[in-house]
Formats: C-alpha cells, structure tokens, sequence
C-alpha cells in the first residue's frame, strides 16, 4: 500500500467524508461505562489525597511500611548470598527490614510514555526507615551468580504490557512455593536490587524492583479491583508514574 | 473542535474546575468530568484501537493515567485536548505493545455491539434496508482499511477526519508537530484510497459496486509443487 501517491482534492474529500461516516456516535456501552465507574470508584477510595503538596505528608505517613533496603550492590559480594536462596526481584512493602546507603545503577533519564507524562509530584525522598535490621544471612556464599541473580529484570518500553504480565506470571508461579520473601529466603537478593532504587512513597501494592530504559524502576503492582488489576512503573526516588497497565486479573 | 467548557448540573463548574477540585482532594470531582466527556473519548479509543474488548482497556489506561497525572496539568490547552491526549497515549501504548501478537484490528464493533444502540446510519432518515446495508457495507470497509494503517497515521484520522478536532488542537493531544499532523493524515488518506480502490479511473462516487473486502495480508503465491511441467 503506497502512501506516497498524491490524491487530487476531490479524492481527498471523498476519503474524508468516508471516514466521517464512519465516526462513532453511540455513546459509550453500558457495560464499559460500569466498569469505568467501578475503576474510578476505587482510585477515589484508594487515593483520597492528589495535591502535590499532601503527597510529601503521605510519604511520610507511609514511610513506616515502605521497604527501603538501601545497601550498595557490592555489599552483596562482601557479605556473601546464597545463590539457592535466589529468586524473583520482589520486595515487600510490609516488610520491616532496611539499612542505609544507595547505590543507584544509572544517572541516566527515564524515557517517559509521553511528555504530558512527566510526574509533578515532587514527592520528598523518604529517610531509611529505622532500626534495620541486616537483610543478609551469614552463609557467606558470595558469588557472581548470587550477583547476577540479583541483577532485576530489564522491562522493555516496546513491549510493557508483555513484560509486566510475565513477571506477574512468574511471582505468581513463585508464591506458590512460598508465602513471603523471607520464607523463600531471598531477602539478601531482595536487599541488593532494592538498593539499587532511591525509596519513595510508592503506594500500596507488591513492589517489584526492574530495570526499564537502563536505569532501575520499581513496578507496583496495586490490588486488583474486580477482574483487572492495575500496575504502576514508578521511578526511583520520587515514586513518578512512568508507565501504566491494566492487565487482566491474575 | 474546541469545545467549549462544559459545566455540571450540581456546581456550575468547568473541566478546568473541575480537574483543580480533583487535585485539590475532591474524590468525586474527576468522575464527573470524566462522564461528560467519555463519550467522546470512547469514540477515539474505539476507532483508534479496532475493537471494542482493547477500545475499553485503553480507555481504562487512559483513565487511570489522567486521574494520577491530573496535577501535571498546566492548563496550557483545553481540559478535553489534554484527556484526549493521555487517552490517545494510552490506546498508542497498548497497539505498540501488541503489536507483535496481534493482526490487523479488525472493526469488530458492528457485530459486538449493534444490538446495542444506534449505529450511525440507523439514525438516518433512511430506513430502505438495501442503502443501509450499503452503507453498512462501506462503514465496514473503511474501518478494515483503516485498521491497516499504522497507529499513528490512524490516530491522526481519527482525530482529525472522524472527529472534526483543528490540525492545530490535535498536534497537541499526538505532542507533535502540526506539519507532523498533516503529513500522518495526507498520507493515510492515500493509503486508504489505495484500499478502497478510489483510485481508479471512471469510478462514480458514491456508488460501491459489491465485492469481497479489501485484502490487508496480501497471500503469498506459491506454486504448486504438484504442477504438470511446461510444455515444451
């Protein structure tokens, strides 16, 4: 199909007024409409407060919950994982268990989905929260599996949707096995790849650190409302939206 | 189609106040705005997506993203253009991410939903079974044709040709040039015409002789390995 042909005004008309035929004039489906109200009803109950200004109030108010493991990568080699103890690239925001210093993998910027997508939230960095406890166990089987096992999942822009329902797959698979990370003893590798994520106040939902556009993200997985489920890339640091998906719910 | 801010029944308040009330912490303040323009925005994420089941959970991105995002709005264009943009963004999105899974969208909305409400040429003056089929039959033509456009040129079409909205008001929802715009646009007109067979000569306007719809996937030929020879 050629697109380089030039139509004559007429022609051109005429393919305009077929497209203008074409326009949908009936309103939304009834069924569409409630779910779009269903979706709307749970953003207003799970997010009460959308001035900027709060959002610094809610970090804070979160910052006790928030999982903010800020140790740097190499600590991994020095205090050893066990590379059995490895699996997927999950934290949790329950869990109490922080230390202190960062390490993030890359200066460069996120690509966003579009300009109008740029975050203006400012959200305040939240501190470490405190007594942290060390993430690590002592088996002191530091290797560079361990390593690359901790390395997070690289998210690609082209496929977002794709990558995010396999990495749900893939915890889903995993939590059958275990009822939290620390059952499955991966919070070393939950340690190390956290660390390679500022903290924020990311929200409510299962955090997963990834890596997107070469710098790290941490996709949130919010609590399904009905049969969707809503996942939310936020950047490190300040918690921006840079990517959203509703997939199908699990 | 620069619409002019509409106002609620309850408050008397614009898309502009509106979305303000909805960053300032009212919770019910973006679902009003939302239903008085989702409508419209169905509509686009219709006809950009093909189908009603991705037109719905792109439209449901686009929500989610505008009711998060509504604080990086600056009020530097209409309420409508911005939620048009983040809706389109959102539809782009999906296609691009299926793209590698998925054909040519086909314009299934005719059968999913028909029973439903009126299509556009049962609100006609015409009820004459035979030009409703006709037109029916066109609809369904120019939808596939359109489905076989890339994205961005379709989303241009839509935007511009199907809903009336300014060149200079749909370079900001696509966050591109105007002269991008119009390029999308001028070029997915000819494809189209290409498609539905416009081009040729001597064709009477109007009038769609019957035949098979247009063929999107070109099938390859392959010969026969069972074929008697040439003849000598």
């Amino acid at each position: 199909m050629s697109d380089d042909r030039e139509l004559s005004p007429e022609q051109e008309e005429r393919v305009r007024r077929l497209l203008a035929e074409a326009r949908v004039e009936e309103p939304i489906p009834g069924d569409v409409a409630g779910r779009l109200d269903r979706v709307l009803a749970r953003l207003a109950d799970g997010e009460p407060d959308h001035d900027p200004a709060e959002v610094v109030e809610l970090a804070s108010r979160r910052r006790r919950k928030v999982t903010t493991l800020l140790v740097a990568a190499a600590v991994v080699v020095a205090v050893g994982v066990g590379a059995s103890q490895l699996s997927p690239d999950r934290f949790d925001t329950s869990a109490d268990s922080a230390t202190s210093g960062s390490v993030p993998e890359s200066t460069g910027q996120e690509e966003l989905l579009d300009s109008g997508a740029a975050g203006s939230a400012d959200a305040e960095v939240p501190a470490p929260a405190e007594a942290p406890p060390a993430p690590f166990n002592e088996s002191g089987e530091a290797s560079a599996y361990a390593l690359e096992m901790a390395r997070p999942t690289r998210i690609r822009p082209a496929f977002f949707g794709d990558d995010v329902a396999r990495v749900r797959s893939r915890l889903a698979r995993s939590s059958l096995s275990a009822q939290s990370p620390t059952d499955r003893g991966d919070v070393s590798a939950d340690a190390a790849r956290s660390s390679m994520c500022e903290p924020a106040a990311w929200g409510p939902g299962d955090l997963y650190v990834v890596r997107y556009v070469g710098n790290p993200a941490v996709l949130a997985f919010r609590p399904a409302a009905g049969d969707t489920q809503v996942v939310d890339l936020l950047q490190c640091g300040t918690a921006d939206i840079l990517r959203s998906v509703t997939l199908p719910g699990s | 189609m620069s619409e002019s801010p509409g106002t609620d029944e309850e408050g008397g308040r614009n898309d502009a106040d509106l979305l303000r009330a909805h960053v300032d912490g009212d919770t019910e303040a973006f679902g009003i705005l939302f239903r008085r323009h989702r409508d419209r925005l169905w509509a686009v994420a219709l006809r950009t997506m093909g189908n009603p089941e991705d037109a719905a959970d792109g439209l449901q991105d686009g929500l989610i993203a505008a009711y998060r995002r509504a604080g990086s709005f600056r009020g530097e264009a209409q309420v409508t253009t911005w939620l048009h943009r983040v809706i389109v963004n959102a539809c782009l999105d999906r296609i691009r991410a299926a793209k590698v899974r998925r054909a040519v969208p086909l314009p299934d909305d005719l059968e999913d939903y028909g029973d439903r409400g009126a299509l556009i040429a049962h609100t006609e003056a015409t009820s004459d079974p035979a030009d409703l089929a006709v037109r029916d039959e066109r609809r369904d033509r120019v939808l596939a044709a359109l489905g076989g456009l890339p994205a961005e040129q379709r989303a241009a079409l839509v935007l511009v040709d199907m809903e009336g909205y300014p060149v200079a008001e749909v370079a900001l929802m696509l966050d591109c040039a105007e002269g991008t715009v119009k390029s999308r646009c001028s070029r997915g007109r000819a494809r189209l015409a290409v498609a539905l067979e416009l081009l040729a000569p001597g064709r009477e306007q109007d009038h769609e002789p019957p035949r098979n719809p247009p063929v999107v996937a070109p099938v390859r030929y392959t010969p026969s390995p069972r074929a008697p020879p040439p003849a000598d």
